[in-house]
């Protein structure tokens, strides 16, 4: 049993009763954390699995990891939601969500690994911790509020009046403990309290749990927020040997701002950064005239974030950010994320969102009397006055609003333009109604390991490597810091793979068994890593270093070294990606018994139809050679793809006819009982004949 | 504008009319499309309905603002000889499309190509400022 990482409980709430429960996590922690132990809690504490997300049943998860507040590089500060989601189209998975910031650390500091909340209270509450203390309060007079209002006002109900720079005594006594820290808050906005289907939850000013539409499930629960406040610690097994690895990983990979092995070539280049790992990646999101700093989520030795002097788009890093590019002035783009950030909207619905709905416009479509009837100022477009508007719409269900709350996809779906857009490609939709992220006819681990899943993956621990550093580089005229076959021969080792091709993406790489392993360690490592042991995906894996001589990333050595520092276990990372496989496998035996079959793993139309039109560099084998490529032209092969799921369901240990997870499969990583429930409700696979 | 300052840039002096034209917004089938490239928020067409949308997605800021101190925190790709046409028989201002495709379309890198664009629809947008004589042009 780990000796650190751990601080022994996870908090069950039970909203529709108001009683709360202390679950050991001891329990659990063969699942590691975050969505291992989410994961099964819901199959242990959900007996119909096909329960809608807004359903009180629902369990939804907010958990940590051993990682989480011990110092753990890029690993300290995120918190993993689970539960069954409301956003993918058309059946709302079992998901997840993931958000930065300082929740989770001082969730632990307050003495829970996590916080299962099921059922729906009576009326709007919120959850008050501080110190192993959990209290149901009423949040009638929060409701309403806006995020950034609300965890103000939680602020001032758990502190009082204390000035921010005094000491803040939890009992008044000499060892009850005190915190100069403000309560770190999850809350809900407005659209999350009318349950929109893209409504997200905000922690501190820009920390966004996007994607699954777990705000909405909050307001069904009658949820506003989470508050915790604690002054206890995390016990690391070796501290010593912790900070030493983070002073090494920092000295070795990361950016000397005295001495840069590698500095942005030429200026004006924000996105650089990417591969040399500058502290706020000079800009990455923003380019913002106006006094700032770099800004990270806790414990991070990379600082993606940045904190502005107007106190707008503070945060606003990941997905949600740079939002509103049609403005043309910053100001207005950061004035258009702080407030999809205070309702409480999933930016990334929108974020192309709103270009469709403009193209519809444009076509005639949506408007003043027209068939989509709308009576926004579709003539504003291009101001902050639309954006506005658009946003309070969706928020507060008004005008097509009341459509929109839904999600694009539903929407597009009930206005009857779904086939036809996602055909051409105008509404680029390529699995499970999630915005195309990465091209899902080129950067294939990132389309397979969404549509064989359960939302887009959105790890950028590849798409580094692959496609950011030889983009960034062909876009200043700059010879890669590291060739084609260099960057695969790295990447083959780092994972364990062994076989570079796993990461060709010519033509024929996409379809080959070598990319389906590289896909399948993909799934496996992050399931373990990144969503369980919450390392940041923009940091792991390190697969190579363009930092270093040898061009050798953190990756492998370095997780277990952390784990071992954190916990005290050995886990060799051979056994790490076992765990990642039976957590991707429980998932996978989730989704079956929701409804999932093989026929619905297809992409939208356009990723078979509409070749590619823009350059999109990513190491190909080109007549034998490796070289990056441009990438213009292709399409994914229907047939092909056919192919690929079946030889990928059997690599898994799927039934390749179904794609329902078979005994054998479930037995080998430690998953019987799954089997059972699987056979019991006649969706177990029968393997390959 | 200032006969010196008009001596400074290789454009002849348009017509309030011809800026107006060049200005408008175009319909759907006369749009452009780029292509934004994102580290966060990924990679994806856009579409462009006139010179005020390319102005912005190519130098981060408003026609009506550009200056020298303009950024944007994406790539923002487009086909530049597909570009030139488009300026020249979609939008109607043939001396910027022939000034791109004459300075623009040599250089070697894209960086080079968007740098040296900016320049030039720096130049060409303040005599559009002048033309319709908006607040703070010359």
């Amino acid at each position: 049993m780990a000796k650190g990482g751990y601080v022994g409980k996870i908090l069950y709430v039970d909203l529709t009763t108001g009683k709360t429960e202390d679950i050991p996590t001891e329990q659990y922690q063969d699942w590691g954390g975050g969505h291992g132990i989410g994961a099964a809690l819901f199959w242990d504490r959900v007996s119909d699995k096909t329960v809608d997300g807004f359903d009180p049943n629902n369990l939804v998860c907010f958990m940590t990891s051993p990682m989480s507040g011990t110092g753990a590089p890029s690993a300290s500060g995120r918190t993993e939601i689970t539960g069954i989601g409301v956003q993918a189209y058309p059946i709302g998975w079992f998901t997840r969500s993931n958000f930065g910031g300082r929740w989770s650390a001082m969730l632990k500091y307050a003495g829970y690994d996590g916080v299962a909340i099921q059922g729906k209270a009576k009326s709007p509450v919120w959850l008050n911790i501080i110190n192993g203390k959990v209290k149901i309060e009423s949040a009638q007079d929060l409701w309403g509020l806006d995020t950034h209002e609300v965890q103000e006002e939680i602020w001032k109900t758990v502190l009082g009046d204390l000035d921010n720079r005094d000491w803040f005594d939890m009992s008044k006594t000499r060892d009850g403990g005190r915190t100069t820290q403000k309560p770190a808050v999850v809350c809900i906005g407005p659209a999350g309290e009318n349950k929109n289907r893209n409504a997200c939850v905000i922690h501190d000013a820009g920390n966004s749990g996007g994607q699954g539409g777990f705000g909405g499930v909050l307001g069904a629960k009658n949820l506003k927020a989470i508050s915790v406040l604690g002054t206890g610690s995390v016990p690391v097994a070796d501290a010593a040997a912790l900070i030493a690895i983070r002073n090494e990983i920092r000295n070795k990979f990361g950016y000397n701002v005295d001495d840069p092995t590698r500095e942005v070539p030429v200026p004006g280049v924000p996105m650089y950064g990417t591969t040399t790992n500058e502290p706020g990646y000079g800009g990455l999101a923003w380019i913002a005239d106006e006094p700032q700093r770099p800004q990270g989520c806790q414990g991070c030795f990379k600082n993606c974030r940045r904190s502005f002097a107007s106190g707008k788009a503070n945060g606003n890093s990941c997905i949600e950010s740079i939002f509103w590019t049609q403005s043309g002035v910053v100001s207005e783009q950061m004035e258009a994320t702080t407030l999809v950030d205070q309702l409480g909207i999933n930016a990334y619905d929108l974020n192309k969102g709103h270009d469709y709905l403009y193209a519809l416009y444009k076509q005639g479509i949506i408007g003043p009397g027209k068939q989509i009837e709308s009576n926004l100022p579709w003539e504003k477009y291009n101001t902050y006055e639309f954006i506005e508007a658009l946003l309070h719409a969706i928020a507060e269900g008004t005008d097509i609003g009341k459509d929109l709350r839904e999600g694009i996809t539903r929407a597009a779906v009930k206005w009857g333009r779904y086939e036809e857009d996602t055909k051409s490609g105008l509404l680029a939709r390529p699995n499970w109604g999630y915005t195309e992220h990465y091209d899902p006819r080129l950067e294939v681990e990132w389309s397979y390991g969404s549509i064989f899943g359960d939302r887009d993956i959105n790890e950028h621990g590849v798409n580094w490597y692959v496609h950011w550093m030889p983009l960034v580089c062909v876009v200043v005229g700059q010879d890669p810091p590291m060739t084609a076959e260099e960057l695969t021969k790295h990447m083959a080792e780092a994972t364990g793979v062994g076989d570079p091709k796993g990461w060709d993406y010519s033509a024929e790489g996409i379809y080959a068994d070598s990319k389906l392993k590289a896909v399948a360690w993909h799934r496996h490592y992050s399931r373990f890593w990144i969503q369980s042991m919450l390392f940041c995906d923009w940091a792991w894996p390190q697969l190579a270093s363009f930092n270093t001589e040898d061009g050798k990333g953190a990756t492998p050595d370095y997780e277990v070294r952390i784990y071992k520092a954190v916990t005290g276990e050995d886990l060799t990372y051979e056994d790490s990606l076992e765990i990642g496989r039976k957590i991707w496998n429980l998932g996978r035996a989730i989704w079956t018994l929701q409804g999932r079959t093989r026929d619905m793993e297809v992409f939208a139309g356009y990723v078979y139809d509409q070749p590619t039109s823009a350059p999109y560099p990513l190491p190909i084998i080109k007549d034998g050679q490796w070289v990056y490529d441009a990438n213009i032209g292709r399409t994914l092969d229907r047939e092909k793809f056919e192919d690929v799921k079946t030889r990928f369901y059997t690599l898994e240990g799927w039934d390749p006819k179904t794609g329902w997870p078979t005994r054998e499969g479930l037995t080998k990583v430690g998953l019987g009982r799954v089997a059972d429930e699987l056979e019991a409700a006649k969706k177990l696979g029968v393997g390959a004949q | 504008m200032s006969a010196e300052t008009q001596a400074l840039t290789r454009f002849n002096e348009p017509t309030s009319e011809m800026v107006e034209h060049a200005l408008r917004e175009l319909d759907w089938d006369g749009r452009f499309v780029g292509y934004q490239m994102h580290s966060s928020a990924g990679n994806a067409p856009a579409n462009l309905y006139g010179l005020k949308d390319a102005v912005v997605f190519l130098t981060g800021t408003r026609w009506d603002r550009i200056g020298p101190d303009n950024h944007k925190a994406s790539l923002n790709w487009v086909h530049m000889e597909s570009f030139v046409t488009w300026l020249r028989d979609s939008v109607g201002d043939s001396e910027l499309a022939d000034t791109i495709a004459t300075e623009v379309l040599p250089l070697s890198s894209y960086k080079a190509q968007s740098d040296r664009i900016t320049e030039i629809l720096a130049e060409r947008m303040a005599q559009y400022r002048v033309a319709l004589e908006v607040e703070g042009a010359e």
